[in-house]
């Protein structure tokens, strides 16, 4: 096997930025193959205005990238919640932001990986394709979600996007395919509108999970705030596992949303949530009885 | 203002029979002048040498301003994300948009094909001051409205109790008092069957309450029209659009014109998208295209005008149209989003994203539809190419419609794409028809101007015409066009020079200028006995009938950014 290295080109932020700055293009494929001067010359847009790269940001690394984006690794030193689009349709390669980031982290992302040790605020792997986005702090909003306006399906089509902290409203709201694991706590209308793929939330979850999903997978693993009418429930199983995530207690099923003739499927922790629960589980035993 | 000449330009002017001839305009004080009263000392000289000279483009229907374009936009963020163009100041301000474009966009997209007057077709009365301000802000453009009158009570009441002259007075002063150009049904009488039972009704079917049939009041509204003696009579969308078998709808309508007393020579009846109401067959599956019994009609019915609605195959399209239970159904159809509004006791409207496929077999009938209705009239000056935007596409695309109607090759390019199950029941393959370039400034110029009576001084380029003026980059003389058409759209998506009013506005291309134009109305002359009987007749029913008080309706004319008055002689005897 042939030995191959990967290079590593760390960007620091010359100044703490005031404005949204857009760094769609400081992807692994836009830097594959180019000198450091050419790479120090690629379009960064800074609120409105179209600026460089060496404007912005200090640049350490090889004088060449390897024409393989899959080797190529590019460190935000200094994040920042005003770094916009990092990781922008990107197939290959990793981007690892040593703080936080900021809106439409991972957008329309084709594969590789992107880390953010930080925060990272809404819009994370929205439309993303594959690959991975790994954020250790908070999120916000429409995490692996669509566009505002645009049809259920139109979300996140593939790929994971792990939260080790909490995440805003609307988790995967219109995905199709994919996975969504949040260790901390998630908002209202978790996986509304979505149509495939799972949604796991560790902690508690607010208002209304699944709201309009008509396929696909949610599951809350503590407190739900209110479930929607439009859910009926299945069963309950005693223990499930979902892409290796393990919970070892009790869950109630739930079908829905018939509103959109939907065929989903509600995981609720049955012992995190037993005053709402308890009313659906006399329902379940009494149909049980009389067949 | 400075003086422009244009010169060795291919001049094509239907209206004065100019044919492609080598001619020198002058332009002086924004209106055309002869060539010799030029100064050249001072004048920007123009070489138009090898490119086609036109007037500037009229569009008789397109939905521009309004509040449902305004909820077209809200409730389609969607349209917006990948469509901005930042502004260039002073030149030009940002856009956003493609069917449901923001208020710059509009006038400068025109202006970039080198249109200079476009019709807004359908406005709800009472909401006719949220479309002129609307209008106000549309750039370089000059604009008019027309304003819905086809389930409006108070017509309706006067149509019950057979007061034609008091009608035509009510019309007239509902024309003066919205600021608009001209009379629109939609689907006439439909909104009221549509309140109060939540359905549609037929060319036939006696409307509740009012127990009369959407026929009698396209009669007699007709007639009231010829009365008032407007420069665009009737603008009519018929009954039962969207539905298979509708084409029989649509000549029954065409058929009412024969109850109508004409008064002048000029086209009592303009149907409108008539694509979208040519649909033969008794079901989606089975629908078939009525394109030539429409053609067949019009052909036989010299008094009637027709434009396309023609459908754009795989461009998104945001319908919206005053015909609120069809806009339902079509609702159920697609189960995306949907938004339907009453307004008072005028009219309704729904609005429904939509998207044309190219592999559907309904969307291809509908694309063949409108270009057999076109192509089989063979008439010019009564068949308008328009896509009655945003509904069947964006006018956007107006350059790739025109290349199928002058092209074969374009429109056989255009079907191998297209679901050839569908094709196969439509007769357009075997239309040979080539529009030439003189037939499409007929069609976007000249005939659209006539139908407006605005032809004393748009659509043409003969001295005292308004110096709107669009110069293309393409030499009609080497370019085979039946063949190339593909240089035709470049270089009518992108017009050359535009010279609006007498001033630069487009340049290769691009919006260098940004200035705004007029709005028309009509004011039709009432005689002041009628006058009497319509104010108490006024003040009784909006009393009893509206949540406004009556001066609030009246638009006035500071209202308007710059209005231009049509005075109108009536034939009413009061």
């Amino acid at each position: 096997m042939r030995y191959v290295s990967t290079v590593t080109y760390s960007l620091y932020l010359k100044s703490k930025p005031t404005v949204l700055i857009d760094v769609r293009h400081l992807t692994p494929d836009e830097f594959a193959g180019k000198e450091l001067s050419s790479i120090k010359s690629i379009v960064v847009w800074e609120g409105g205005k179209k600026t460089y790269l060496s404007e912005l940001f200090d640049i350490k690394g090889p004088e060449k990238a390897p024409g393989d984006p899959g080797l190529i690794t590019i460190t935000f030193e200094t994040g920042s919640s005003k770094l916009c689009y990092i990781g922008y349709k990107m197939s290959k390669g990793k981007i690892i932001v040593k703080g936080d980031a900021g809106h439409l982290v991972g957008y329309k992302m084709k594969g590789g990986s992107i880390v953010v040790e930080g925060n990272a605020r809404d819009y994370v792997g929205v439309k993303m394709r594959d690959g991975t986005i790994e954020i250790h702090g908070n999120v916000g909003h429409r995490l692996g979600g669509k566009l505002l306006g645009e049809k259920p399906g139109k979300g996140m089509k593939g790929g994971t996007i792990i939260v080790h902290g909490n995440a805003g409203s609307e988790v995967g709201v219109g995905m199709e395919k994919g996975l969504i694991i949040i260790h901390g706590n998630a908002g209202n209308l978790v996986g509304s509108d979505m149509i495939g793929g799972s949604v796991v939330v560790r902690g508690n979850c607010g208002l209304y999970p699944g709201a309009g999903m008509s396929g696909g997978r949610v599951i809350v693993g503590g407190r739900v705030n209110a479930i929607l009418p439009s859910f009926y429930a299945d069963s309950m199983t005693p223990s499930i596992s979902v892409r290796g995530v393990k919970f070892d207690k009790p869950f109630m099923v739930f079908i829905g949303d018939v509103v959109v003739g939907g065929r989903g499927l509600l995981y609720i922790s049955y012992n995190d949530n037993k005053e709402i629960l308890e009313y659906y589980k006399s329902l379940i035993e009494e149909v049980s009885v009389e067949i | 203002m400075s003086e422009i000449l244009i010169k060795n330009g291919f001049v094509y002017d239907p209206i004065n029979g100019i044919n492609g001839e080598i001619l020198d305009i002058g332009v002086k004080d924004g209106k055309i002048v002869d060539p010799s009263q030029i100064d050249l000392s001072k004048a920007l000289v123009i070489d138009a040498k090898g490119k086609i000279v036109m007037p500037g483009g009229i569009d008789i229907h397109s939905h521009i301003a309004g509040p449902k374009v305004n909820i077209g936009r809200l409730m389609r963020p969607e349209d917006h994300y990948l469509t901005n163009k930042p502004h260039k100041l002073p030149y030009r301000r940002a856009e956003t948009g493609l069917t449901v474009p923001n208020v710059f966009r509009i006038g400068y997209d025109y202006a970039r094909m080198g249109y200079t007057l476009v019709v807004e077709p359908a406005t709800p009365p009472i909401k006719t001051r949220h479309t002129h301000e609307e209008l106000n802000d549309i750039p370089i453009i000059d604009k008019a409205a027309f304003v819905l009158v086809d389930s409006n009570w108070l017509a309706l009441d006067l149509i019950i109790e057979g007061l034609r002259e008091l009608l035509a007075a009510y019309l007239a002063w509902l024309l003066y008092t919205t600021k608009t150009f001209a009379l629109k049904l939609v689907d006439p009488g439909s909104d009221v069957t549509w309140v109060l039972r939540g359905r549609g009704v037929d060319v036939d079917e006696q409307i509740p309450v009012y127990n009369i049939t959407p026929r009698d009041i396209v009669r007699e509204i007709g007639n009231a029209s010829q009365l008032l003696n407007l420069p665009h009579k009737m603008h009519i969308h018929c009954n039962r659009l969207g539905y298979p078998g509708n084409y029989l709808t649509t000549l029954k309508t065409i058929g009412v014109i024969k109850d109508i007393l004409r008064v002048s020579e000029t086209p009592v009846l303009h149907v409108t998208h008539v694509q979208f109401t040519g649909y033969k067959g008794d079901s989606w599956a089975t629908l078939e295209s009525g394109g030539e019994d429409i053609a067949g009609a019009v052909k036989a019915n010299p008094y009637v005008t027709l434009d396309l609605g023609q459908v754009i195959l795989g461009r998104p399209a945001t319908t919206m149209t005053a015909d609120a239970p069809f806009e339902y159904v079509l609702y159920h159809l697609t189960r995306w989003k949907w938004a339907n509004a009453d307004t008072e006791v005028e009219t309704a409207a729904g609005i429904v994203p939509y998207k044309y496929k190219k592999r559907s077999y309904v969307n291809t009938i509908q694309w063949a539809i409108g270009l057999e209705v076109a192509l089989l009239t063979g008439d010019p000056w009564r068949v308008i190419p328009t896509t009655d935007h945003p509904n069947a596409g964006p006018f956007k695309d107006y350059p790739i419609m025109f290349s199928w109607l002058i092209s074969k090759k374009a429109r056989e390019d255009m079907m191998k794409e297209v679901n050839q199950r569908a094709l196969k029941k439509t007769t357009l393959p075997s239309i040979d028809v080539e529009f030439s370039l003189y037939d499409i400034a007929i069609m976007t110029r000249a005939a659209p101007a006539k139908l407006l009576g605005l032809d004393r001084f748009k659509g043409h380029l003969g001295v005292g015409a308004d110096a709107d003026i669009a110069i293309y980059d393409l030499n009609p003389r080497e370019v085979d066009l039946s063949r190339d058409y593909e240089k035709f759209i470049k270089a009518f998506k992108r017009a050359w020079l535009v010279i609006k009013s007498g001033e630069i506005v487009v340049k290769e291309g691009e919006v260098v200028k940004t200035i705004y134009g007029s709005t028309y109305y009509v004011e039709p002359e009432i005689p002041s006995e009628l006058k009497r009987d319509l104010d108490s007749f006024l003040k009784k029913k909006f009393k009893e009938y509206y949540s406004i008080t009556l001066d609030s309706l009246l638009i006035r004319e500071y209202e308007l950014r710059r209005a231009v008055k049509i005075p109108i002689t009536t034939r009413i005897k009061g």
